[in-house]
C-alpha cells in the first residue's frame, strides 16, 4: 500500500481528475490527438473585425457559441466545460455537490465594448459626457450586467453549478493565475482543511482591447484540474 | 448553502503588528483615530451629484513612494495601496529590512484598473453620429488608447508595484471577488501562517472610490447612494453604498516571529471564517452570518462588533437580523465613516478592529437610529463582519493581547 502521508506528516495531493478545451478542441482526447498529430490552433481572428489592428491572429476558441458575446461570458463557458470534464473523471461527490472549496485563476473583468455601446445607444442627447453613461445606467435597464461583470462572478457561478464549498477564491496573477490556482488548493489540503480541492483556470478574453494591449506571455489556455 | 471546514486557529499564534490607513478621514492612524473620535465624516455629495462618494484626504505619497516615476505610471487605486501598505511596514518595523520583506508573503484583495473616460465618451458621441463602420472602433482604440493603459488595468498591478516599491518579495497573491476577495485575503494568509506554512504576511487592499466607471457598475444594479449622505443603519428609505476611497493593510506574523525581532502586536488575529450564501431565499444571509459567529471560538462578555454593512438592500436588513441576536455585542459601522470600500471593507475592519483593542477603547458611535450604543469599558475582543452587497459573509476575532 502506498503511503498517504508525505515525510513531512503531510497528505500527499494527487490530481484524480482533469478537464481542458482550448483552441485546438474540447477535452483531453481531443486536445491530444491534435497536439500528436502537429496540429496548431492559431489562427487568424474571426470573433472581430481585425481592420487596423496589429495583431490579427490568436488562439481563440470559436467553437463555443456565446450570445452575446463577452469575454466573461466565454471564460465562464470554458471554465463549466473543462471542469466538468475533470469532476466527472474523478468521479468525486455527486452532481452539484463538490465536497470542497474553489479556486479559480480568472483575468480581470470589466465592461466590455458591446454593453458600452448599448449604453452610448441608449442616450438621447448629443455631444454628450460620462455622466450622460452613468445616467443611463441605472433603474433596473441592465441589472444583469452588474452580476456579470463583477469580478466574482464567474467563481460564483461555478460554486453554484458543481457545489463547492465555502468562499471561492478568484484570483489573479497575470501569467501565474494557473499555478496559484493549483497551489492554493495542495495547500488547503496539506492543511487538512479539505479533502479535495477544485483548481480551475480560464481566460477567454481575446478582444479588441486585449488585443490591443497584450504584449505578454500566452494566456490562451484553458485548463481545469481536480485534485 | 455550502459550508467548508474551518481552519484550525490557534496551532500557531498570529499577531497584528503592522497597520498602515490611508482613508478619506486621514493618512496614518492617529488621524484615523482623532477623526473617529470626533464623529467626523468626509462626504462629497456635490462632485458625483446625484451619487456619494467619500474622497481621499490629502495624502503625501512622496513619503512612501519616492520616485515620481513610480507614482507616475500608477493608477490612484494602486497610489493608494501601495502608500498604505508602506505605512503598514513602517508600523511594523520591518520598512526596509531587506531579510524580512524578501521572505514576506503577500495576498491582495484588488478590484480593476480605472477607465480612460474620455476615450470612452469620444468613442460614443463618433457612433452615436454615425460612425459605426467594421474597423472604426478599432481605429480610435489603436490611436486613442495609451499603450501602457491595459498594463496598469490588470488587478495584480497593485501587489506589483508594492514589491516594486517596498521590495515585498515574498509570494505574491491576488484575489479578486469584492468583498470576499479581503475576507479571503486575511483568511488565507492566517491559516497559512498558523499552519507553518508562513512566518510573516502583508495582506489588505485600496479604492479609488472617486471613479465613474465603478459607479456605472454599481448603477447598474441600482446600488449607489443617492442625493444625500446618511449613517448605514438610517439608509432604508434611501438603500445603497457609498463609495469611499481608503487603503488598508496589515502586517500579520506569527507570534514566535514577532517576539524573536522584538516587535510589539496590536492584536492577536484568532481566526477568519467565511462562506458563500448564494442569497435565493429571505433569511439565508442571516442564518449564515449565525453559522459563522458560532465558528469564531470562544466569545467572552467584553467583546463588540465593526461591521463593513454597505446600506445596500437586502443585506443590510439581514444583517442587522443577525446584530439584533447579539445585544451585548456594541457595533459600529465603518461604511457610516469611510464609506464602502469593497474589497479594502473588511481589511479596514481587521486595522480598526486591532487599533481599538491597541488603544484600549472602542471609538463611539456614529449612529442615529441608536443600533450603535456607547461601549465604556475596554474591549477584548472585536468581532469583524462583512456581507458583501451581493455575495459573500465572512468574519474575523481580533483579540486583545493581555
Amino acid at each position: 500500500m502506498t503511503a498517504s502521508r508525505d515525510k513531512s506528516g503531510r497528505p500527499i495531493v494527487v490530481v484524480t481528475g482533469m478537464g481542458v478545451v482550448t483552441s485546438l478542441g474540447s477535452g483531453k482526447a481531443d486536445n491530444w490527438a491534435k497536439l500528436t498529430a502537429g496540429e496548431s490552433g492559431i489562427r487568424t481572428i474571426t470573433r472581430f473585425p481585425i481592420e487596423g489592428l496589429k495583431t490579427t491572429m490568436a488562439g481563440t476558441v470559436d467553437f463555443v457559441p456565446v450570445e452575446p458575446f463577452t469575454s466573461t461570458d466565454l471564460s465562464e463557458r470554458l471554465a463549466d466545460i473543462a471542469t466538468e470534464e475533470a469532476v466527472a473523471e474523478s468521479g468525486i461527490g455527486s452532481k452539484g455537490d463538490f465536497p470542497g472549496p474553489l479556486f479559480l485563476a480568472v483575468a480581470p473583468i470589466e465592461v466590455e465594448w458591446p454593453q458600452r455601446e448599448e449604453l452610448g445607444r441608449a442616450i438621447t442627447e448629443t455631444d454628450f459626457d460620462y455622466d450622460a453613461i452613468l445616467r443611463v445606467s441605472g433603474g433596473g435597464r441592465y441589472t444583469a450586467y452588474h452580476r456579470r461583470f463583477l469580478f466574482g462572478s464567474v467563481a460564483d457561478h461555478l460554486a453554484e453549478v458543481f457545489g463547492t464549498k465555502g468562499s471561492p477564491i478568484s484570483l489573479s496573477t497575470a501569467c501565474a493565475s494557473g499555478a496559484t490556482a493549483i497551489q492554493l488548493g495542495v495547500e488547503a489540503i496539506r492543511r487538512g482543511e479539505t479533502d479535495a480541492a477544485l483548481c480551475v483556470a480560464t481566460d477567454g478574453s481575446v478582444n479588441p482591447i486585449t488585443i490591443r494591449h497584450r504584449r505578454r506571455c500566452g494566456r490562451s489556455r484553458r485548463t481545469a484540474t481536480a485534485s | 448553502m455550502t459550508e467548508e471546514k474551518p481552519s484550525h486557529p490557534g496551532s500557531t499564534e498570529v499577531w497584528i503588528t503592522g497597520i498602515g490607513l490611508a482613508s478619506s478621514l486621514g493618512e496614518g492612524l492617529d488621524a484615523n483615530w482623532e477623526a473617529l473620535n470626533a464623529r467626523r465624516i468626509n462626504v462629497d455629495e456635490k462632485g458625483f451629484a446625484p451619487y456619494v462618494v467619500h474622497p481621499l484626504a490629502p495624502v503625501n505619497f512622496d513619503s512612501q513612494i519616492p520616485k515620481k516615476g513610480d507614482q507616475r505610471q500608477m493608477e490612484a487605486w494602486q497610489r493608494i495601496g501601495t502608500y498604505a501598505a508602506g505605512l503598514a511596514l513602517d508600523s511594523a518595523g520591518v520598512k526596509g529590512n531587506k531579510e524580512i520583506l524578501g521572505r514576506m508573503d503577500m495576498i491582495v484583495a484588488a478590484g480593476g484598473g480605472e477607465r480612460d473616460l474620455a476615450v470612452d465618451s469620444t468613442i460614443l458621441n463618433l457612433e452615436a453620429k454615425g460612425n459605426s463602420a467594421p474597423g472604426f472602433l478599432n481605429e480610435r482604440l489603436m490611436n486613442d488608447l495609451r499603450p501602457t493603459l491595459f498594463l496598469a488595468q490588470l488587478s495584480n498591478l497593485l501587489a506589483g508595484n508594492i514589491a516594486i516599491v517596498h521590495g515585498v518579495t515574498g509570494s505574491s497573491r491576488t484575489f479578486m471577488g469584492e468583498e470576499p476577495a479581503g475576507v479571503d485575503a486575511a483568511r488565507i494568509a492566517l491559516a497559512r501562517i498558523a499552519a507553518g506554512q508562513s512566518d510573516i504576511a502583508l495582506i489588505g487592499g485600496s479604492q479609488n472610490g472617486e471613479r465613474k466607471d465603478l459607479l456605472v457598475l454599481y448603477e447598474f444594479g441600482d446600488f449607489n447612494l443617492r442625493d444625500k449622505f446618511a449613517p448605514v443603519w438610517a439608509r432604508q428609505k434611501n438603500a445603497g453604498f457609498a463609495l469611499g476611497s481608503a487603503g488598508a493593510f496589515l502586517v500579520i506574523e506569527s507570534r514566535a516571529h514577532a517576539e524573536a525581532r522584538g516587535a510589539k502586536p496590536y492584536a492577536r488575529l484568532s481566526n477568519v471564517v467565511s462562506d458563500l450564501s448564494h442569497r435565493k431565499r429571505p433569511g439565508e444571509i442571516t442564518a449564515t452570518l449565525e453559522k459563522l459567529w458560532s465558528k469564531l471560538g470562544r466569545l467572552e462578555d467584553k467583546g463588540a462588533i465593526i461591521t463593513g454593512a454597505t446600506g445596500a438592500e437586502p443585506v443590510t436588513s439581514e444583517e442587522r437580523g443577525f446584530l439584533g441576536g447579539h445585544p451585548d455585542f456594541p457595533v459600529r459601522a465603518t461604511g457610516t465613516m469611510f464609506g464602502h470600500t469593497m474589497e479594502t471593507q473588511f481589511p479596514l475592519g481587521l486595522a480598526l478592529a486591532a487599533l481599538s483593542l491597541s488603544r484600549g477603547t472602542l471609538f463611539p458611535p456614529n449612529d442615529p437610529t441608536g443600533l450603535e450604543v456607547e461601549m465604556s469599558r475596554p474591549p477584548t475582543q472585536i468581532v469583524v463582519v462583512g456581507a458583501g452587497h451581493w455575495r459573500g459573509e465572512g468574519m474575523a476575532l481580533v483579540e486583545a493581547i493581555k
